[in-house]
């Protein structure tokens, strides 16, 4: 792998709350185009990881770099500027506002106020929105919400997306789609996805990078996370072999 | 229910036809009212449209940017002071119109620059705002000694300073504004600040703005600076607020700590709630007839004002949460909904 290939890496991160060390000294590297779950048992230190990756945490001590770019202590709105795309656990969309304007916020920010117009449609019609497009936000079904915050991502246009357990409280069918649209998305992006249901993961991943203790434990393929002993003692356990 | 209300005054969607209609009659049905009523009633109205301008500034940064400033008085007594003792000082009142809007902008700025760039939460902003116009009111009120002149204008502590020249023709400076004429000037700055705040909304900046008040973490995660824009909101409503307390001073004419008081900060939080605070026009409204209540309470022997408007505010905050205006549009919307059904 070419280190110009590099599109995301954080050097011994570290992230203290008090006398615990949530992340404890991280070095993690990523490829331009891959599509990385991250996984572990609860408290393993991946939420931590992830808010760190976004800005909404700061590191202890340690690097993070995109493409290029110190971002240890950037703020918020300067990692969306860089190409950096967030979807947290819980839909973070304009409840007030209607679907049609959450996109159009997004896109926007990118466009000028002509191609925005045009992003809006292409994404309400890649996401089969249209038509609930004036409707509210916060009136439309969980599922739903979560597909408007992906589409609100995809009008971005970022180099690299982030996802923290997009299926968290979907339905199978609805967990089906968002597979198909992860792929569709890294057609064009590097994506990293947080998440617990091993099922999904299956469906999605090419990498999977396991946490333990604020370290990573182990980061190989699926396949082979799924056969290594010391993985499925910590982390898969009952739910590993169901 | 709330998401209800939002929808029903979409900031992004352009006005209609009948929108222009309703203001470009209004304002006409006013700037002619001169010609049919009275003097003293076009004088009481005046002081009603130079409050709609504050109420307006508080429902711009509470109802679209969710800023609740506490204090938005600190930037309407601060106007009426800067344009009393520039006019004062230098007989230019023009230029101390300008000057009313620049020093409380200068002032939001500084204040807004700490609050929102320290990143400080909502309601602390709110506390704050209010401490400092109380702190303005405080200050002002301890400047009765003869030490205390900027210029050649004494400040007069307590008893506030009750010669504020009368606003002058731009063009023309040997000629005073008349009653009529005031009226008329109040008229305009009011229709044009509502106008340009209704068409500020539907922008960029605007809906931006809006988007903070929704969710402002989102914001700044789709890489908009929210700091950047909720600062300018700020001053920018520090300036309309600070134009208001200009044409205050000057309608009174007082300029007098009470500006800054506690009893006219909870004034504007009154307007705008009783008004509805998700649109513009509803806080006209509010200020308009919260104000026009006090004085006929007045008129017939209520001595307990205050306790008839804390009625009134209760009345609107556990029944009518969203305003007299959006709650009498939800009510036609019902109506209309019933009458297509038949």
């Amino acid at each position: 792998m070419a280190v110009d290939d590099i599109i995301l890496e954080t050097r011994s991160l570290v992230k203290r709350f008090g006398g615990v060390r949530a992340i404890a000294g991280v070095d993690f590297k990523l490829a331009r185009g891959e599509l990385r779950c991250l996984i572990g048992p609860n408290g393993a230190g991946k939420s931590t990881f992830f808010k760190m990756l976004t800005a909404q945490l700061r590191p202890t001590s340690g690097r993070i770099i995109f493409d290029g770019t110190d971002i240890t202590r950037a703020e918020a709105h300067q990692i969306s500027r860089l190409g950096i795309g967030i979807k947290n656990q819980v839909p973070d969309v304009y409840d007030g506002l209607s679907v049609h304007e959450n996109l159009w916020l997004a896109a926007r920010f990118r466009h000028d106020s002509r191609y925005a117009r045009q992003a809006v449609d292409a994404a309400l019609a890649r996401l089969e929105l249209g038509d609930i497009s004036a409707k509210l936000v916060g009136e439309l079904a969980h599922g739903q919400r979560q597909w408007v915050e992906f589409g609100m991502i995809m009008a971005l246009e970022p180099e690299i997306v982030l996802l923290d357990e997009p299926t968290a409280g979907m339905s199978v069918e609805e967990t089906n789609r968002t597979a198909d649209l992860i792929h569709e998305l890294n057609r064009t992006t590097t994506i990293i996805v947080v998440e617990h249901d091993m099922q999904f993961i299956r469906q999605i991943a090419t990498q999977v990078t396991v946490f333990h203790q604020g370290q990573i434990l182990a980061e190989d393929t699926m396949e082979n996370i799924q056969r290594n002993q010391i993985v499925r003692d910590i982390y898969l356990g009952a739910s590993g072999r169901a | 229910m709330a998401l209800k209300i939002f929808a029903l005054d979409p900031p992004s969607t352009p006005p209609k036809w009948w929108w222009w209609l309703f203001v470009g009659a209004s304002a006409v049905i006013l700037l002619l009212m001169p010609e049919y009523l009275e003097l003293y009633v076009i004088i009481d109205l005046t002081s009603y449209f130079i409050f709609a301008l504050l109420a307006l500034s508080m429902s711009f940064l509470w109802g679209y940017c969710g800023i609740l400033s506490f204090g938005q008085t600190a930037f309407f007594g601060l106007g009426g002071y800067g344009y009393t003792v520039l006019a004062l000082n230098t007989g230019d009142t023009t230029g101390s119109i300008f000057f009313a809007l620049a020093l409380p902008m200068l002032f939001s700025a500084i204040v807004g620059y700490f609050m929102i760039y320290g990143r400080i939460s909502d309601i602390y902003l709110s506390v704050i705002t209010l401490v400092v116009t109380l702190i303005l009111e405080k200050g002002i009120r301890a400047t009765s000694g003869d030490q205390y002149v900027i210029g050649s204008v004494r400040l007069n502590g307590q008893n506030g300073i009750p010669t504020v020249p009368s606003l002058k023709i731009p063009w023309d400076t040997s000629v005073e504004f008349s009653f009529e004429g005031f009226f008329q000037l109040a008229v305009v700055l009011m229709v044009l600040v509502y106008v340009g705040l209704r068409m500020l909304l539907l922008t960029k900046y605007g809906r931006v703005l809006v988007s903070i008040r929704e969710n402002e973490r989102r914001t700044e995660l789709l890489g908009y600076d929210s700091r950047k824009y909720k600062l300018s909101a700020f001053v920018l409503a520090g300036g309309i607020a600070g134009l208001s307390g200009a044409l205050f001073a000057i309608w009174g004419p007082l300029a007098h700590p009470q500006m800054f008081g506690l009893g006219r900060a909870a004034d504007v939080i009154i307007w705008v709630l009783v008004g509805g605070k998700a649109t513009l026009i509803g806080p006209i409204a509010g200020a308009i007839g919260i104000e026009y209540l006090k004085l006929w309470l007045g008129t017939q022997g209520v001595g307990q004002v205050p306790f008839f408007l804390g009625l009134v505010l209760m009345l609107f905050v556990l029944l009518f949460q969203q305003g007299a205006l959006p709650s009498a549009g939800m009510v036609l919307a019902y109506a209309q909904q019933k009458l297509r059904r038949r």
